[in-house]
């Protein structure tokens, strides 16, 4: 292991000695932080000055601020309580606490983080940094990928909005939690065979993961210091990413209408694709989805809702945008890979059962 | 070969390896479901609307859009006649007829298909009718109060939903119960009493009387007519026929005829399913009347009474010297329903009220006993060319008064009289009825007497 790291961590000592491991955030986070602030406010500022002046905007547009903003509410809080935790987790939790408190056998410690997220109510966005977080604090990168699959799914407000959806309506409940539960696992279990677990990573969160754990001081005003340097660090890292996620999401959804989606939505098979490309495109967060999905319930068969419940919190233009921030392209697209044929796969067994 | 190329390689092993695997299951899964064709995801049907109204709809939804399902793929039991349409993920089977009380239905559907996959399933699905409640007014007979009865027509329970001196009628809607009553002047008041209990006076046009009470529950609209009494009325009010919305204003106004007359009737019914009213004027003509365009009036003849209108709306039965007619709905084209041959005799039929029901009628067919030396009243079923006895009084003296079929036509209530015209009245001084008066409900299909009560103007 410690030969696999060395291999990654060669060429990065610069970025190293410009992280917040030593010292303030480097300028160029900074930057990154600013450019995401301001996507974001330049959203709502424009969407506030042509309502108030009644400016007429082409309809498409008006769309795509709409539902670029909507993406960006419903995903803001929990990006930012996901960094908070984050950072709790970094510098404020004992170094040793997860490594004690969890299994030894990697099956079993993939089972026991892939239900952490019932104790961390933070939906997918949040669970990025969070994950990011935990990489640090020395959990493997396939451990780090089982939480971050299966959080946003097992995940007591994502349990409750479901159930409030749907009830017991067709198992869509119970398919959820045991396809994003089964997936999480399936995916830890896979790449925790790859045993260059920081060559998953982008090269510059491997380097920032193989800097010795930081020091968070012991005196507590060293400490405050290290959060707020920790927070404009991930928020760096997250923010622009939600941004450009966020504009995306809205663009495809404007140039490709949704009704294209529906129209497939009464084939037992292609249903479900229609509906992994319509989780994919909208990028709706895991805490909110079932009620966005409710209204096609109707038209829609079970197994597809459940593809759509299971695809969405997992991969969604706004979570690639977000992964990248940590994984590397080829990662990406691996687990985009198994995820899609997992959640059709649940979709399929749901809609022949059912 | 290097470690980290083994690790790679053993992680690329079981990467190709999870996908074909997931590949397999995926591809299998989809080939299943299309093969297995279209599926019931679920089903729509208001168990009580279906034995109350004509025209109510199954609708099946299936897991995908259907192609066109045909009649003859459609099959039904018990049997009754329906209809079938489908479009995109629904199959819609509408009853022509209300279907029978607390029956378990069996549908099945065969060869349905994908319109673009040739596998085709068939559906099945069952459902069972409701029952629904059926209320009547029962006189106590003495100084304690009257009550109106909610009971079931298969049940042996029975409750008072309201209690009362003096009441005179009732009608039931879906959320109120409007009751007459009568004071000791013998002036009539009437009173809607919500599903909380209520109570709330609607304002007659003075004091007076209410007859004739209806409510048609479609609409929620209750009629009446009033006669105006006393001195301290400003308008005179003759059998005037009055509607009024409970839920509504609550204030009745006149139903207005030809020129906007008011219509003065000695009989009157709701036409079921429609805003239209039968009314037979004092001078006997009779007359349809829509009171939702300007109230059209379409004239229907003339005949010495006014019968029943049929469940569905179609027709109305009036009766002359000669026996009962069937009028048509709205034409008022007059059939005569000429009694068939019962024991061997012609029966009298007079001016008895029929009751047109699906294959023929209902009516009190009466005949001379030699040994008596008087008439004895039967009920039978007439299908025009035969008469069926459905009810025969225990009593040769009694009498058969009014007759109402259920909504479905499955039952028929008729109150009876044991001790006929020499019976004791409740001395009412609007609707009097013997006291003895008693309430045969009888299946139509059997004759089989399912339930008898003590009481009258059953309400479906």
């Amino acid at each position: 292991m410690p030969l696999l790291r060395e291999r990654g961590a060669r060429g990065r000592e610069d970025e190293h000695r410009h992280g917040i491991r030593d010292g303030g955030p480097p300028r160029r986070r900074t930057r990154w932080l600013a450019f995401g602030v301001a996507g974001i406010v330049l959203l709502f500022v424009l969407r506030a000055v042509t309502s108030r002046a009644s400016i007429p905007l082409p309809n498409q547009v008006q769309d795509f601020l709409t539902l670029t903003i909507s993406v960006i509410i419903e995903s803001l809080p929990f990006v930012i309580l996901g960094i908070l935790l984050s950072i709790v987790v970094q510098l404020w939790v004992p170094d040793d606490l997860f490594v004690r408190a969890l299994p030894k056998t990697p099956m079993l410690r993939r089972l026991a983080i892939s239900v952490l997220g019932v104790l961390l109510p933070v939906c997918e966005c949040g669970n990025v940094p969070l994950a990011r977080g935990l990489i640090v604090k020395g959990l493997t990168v396939a451990e780090s990928m089982t939480f971050l699959l299966a959080a946003p799914i097992v995940n007591p407000i994502t349990i409750i909005t479901t159930a409030q959806a749907f009830g017991w309506t067709n198992g869509i409940l119970i398919a959820r939690l045991a396809g994003g539960f089964l997936i999480a696992n399936l995916v830890g279990w896979l790449f925790a065979k790859h045993s260059n677990q920081f060559g998953l990573l982008t090269d510059r969160f491997a380097a920032e993961c193989r800097v010795p754990v930081r020091d968070a001081g012991s005196r507590l005003e060293d400490r405050w210091k290290k959060s707020v340097d920790l927070f404009v660090h991930e928020a760096g890292s997250i923010l622009p990413a939600l941004f450009l996620g966020a504009v995306a999401a809205g663009l495809v959804q404007v140039v490709v209408p949704r009704q294209v989606l529906v129209t497939l939505g009464s084939n037992p098979v292609w249903s479900i694709l229609a509906m992994m490309v319509l989780a994919f495109v909208i990028s709706v967060c895991s805490n909110v989805d079932a009620f966005f999905i409710l209204p096609f319930a109707t038209t829609f068969l079970p197994g597809s809702i459940v593809s759509f419940l299971v695809f969405g919190p997992l991969i969604d233009i706004k979570m690639l945008a977000l992964m990248r921030t940590t994984f590397r392209a080829r990662v990406l697209l691996q687990l985009t890979i198994i995820v899609a044929l997992a959640a059709a796969l649940v979709g399929l067994v749901v809609n022949f059962v059912a | 070969m290097r470690l980290s190329e083994i690790a790679v390689s053993s992680f690329a092993r079981r990467f190709v390896a999870t996908v074909v695997v997931l590949v397999v299951l995926v591809a299998g899964f989809a080939a299943l479901t299309f093969l297995q064709g279209p599926k019931l995801s679920s089903a729509q049907v208001d168990t009580t609307a279906v034995v109350s109204k004509p025209g109510q709809t199954l609708r099946l939804f299936t897991n995908e859009r259907v192609a066109a399902v045909r009649k003859s793929l459609v099959s039904i039991s018990p049997a009754v006649p329906f209809t079938v349409s489908s479009s995109g993920q629904v199959i819609s089977v509408q009853f022509t007829r209300p279907l029978a009380y607390a029956t378990t239905y069996r549908l099945a559907v065969d060869g349905v298909t994908d319109p673009d996959v040739a596998q085709s399933s068939t559906l099945n699905y069952r459902f069972r009718t409701a029952s629904p409640p059926l209320y009547y007014l029962h006189r106590s007979g003495s100084s304690a109060p009257d009550e109106i009865v909610k009971t079931g027509i298969l049940s042996t329970g029975r409750s008072a939903i309201y209690s009362a001196r003096r009441i005179q009628d009732f009608a039931i809607f879906d959320k109120a119960l409007v009751v007459v009553t009568l004071d000791a002047r013998g002036d009539s008041a009437l009173t809607v009493v919500g599903r909380s209990g209520v109570a709330q006076s609607i304002p007659l046009p003075g004091d007076g009387t209410v007859d004739h009470v209806a409510g048609n529950s479609d609409t929620g609209i209750l009629g009446f007519t009033f006669t105006s009494d006393g001195p301290t009325t400003k308008q005179k009010y003759s059998n005037t026929l009055f509607s009024v919305n409970p839920a509504g204003t609550g204030i009745p106004t006149p139903i207005k005829g030809v020129g906007g007359s008011l219509l003065s009737v000695l009989d009157w019914g709701f036409v079921p399913l429609t805003n239209d009213i039968v009314a037979q004027n004092i001078d006997q003509s009779i007359v349809l009347v829509d009171t939702s365009k300007a109230n059209v009036v379409t004239p229907l003849g003339a005949y010495p009474e006014l019968g029943a209108v049929a469940a569905d709306g179609s027709s109305v039965v009036v009766s002359d010297s000669l026996g009962p007619l069937r009028v048509a709905l709205p034409g008022g084209k007059a059939t005569r329903l000429a009694a068939s041959r019962f024991k061997g005799k012609v029966p009298y039929e007079g001016d008895a009220p029929a009751v047109v029901v699906p294959g023929g009628w209902i009516q009190d067919d009466q005949t001379y006993d030699a040994a008596t030396g008087g008439f004895v009243s039967h009920l039978v079923f007439d299908t025009g060319g035969t008469a069926r006895q459905l009810y025969a009084l225990p009593n040769p003296r009694g009498t058969i008064g009014a007759i109402v079929a259920s909504p479905n036509d499955e039952y028929v209530a008729i109150e009876t009289t044991p001790g006929g015209a020499t019976a004791a009245s409740d001395g009412y001084a609007v609707n009097p009825r013997a006291k003895t008066v008693t309430t045969v409900f009888l299946d139509i299909a059997t004759g089989t007497v399912v339930k008898s009560v003590s009481g009258f103007a059953v309400s479906w």
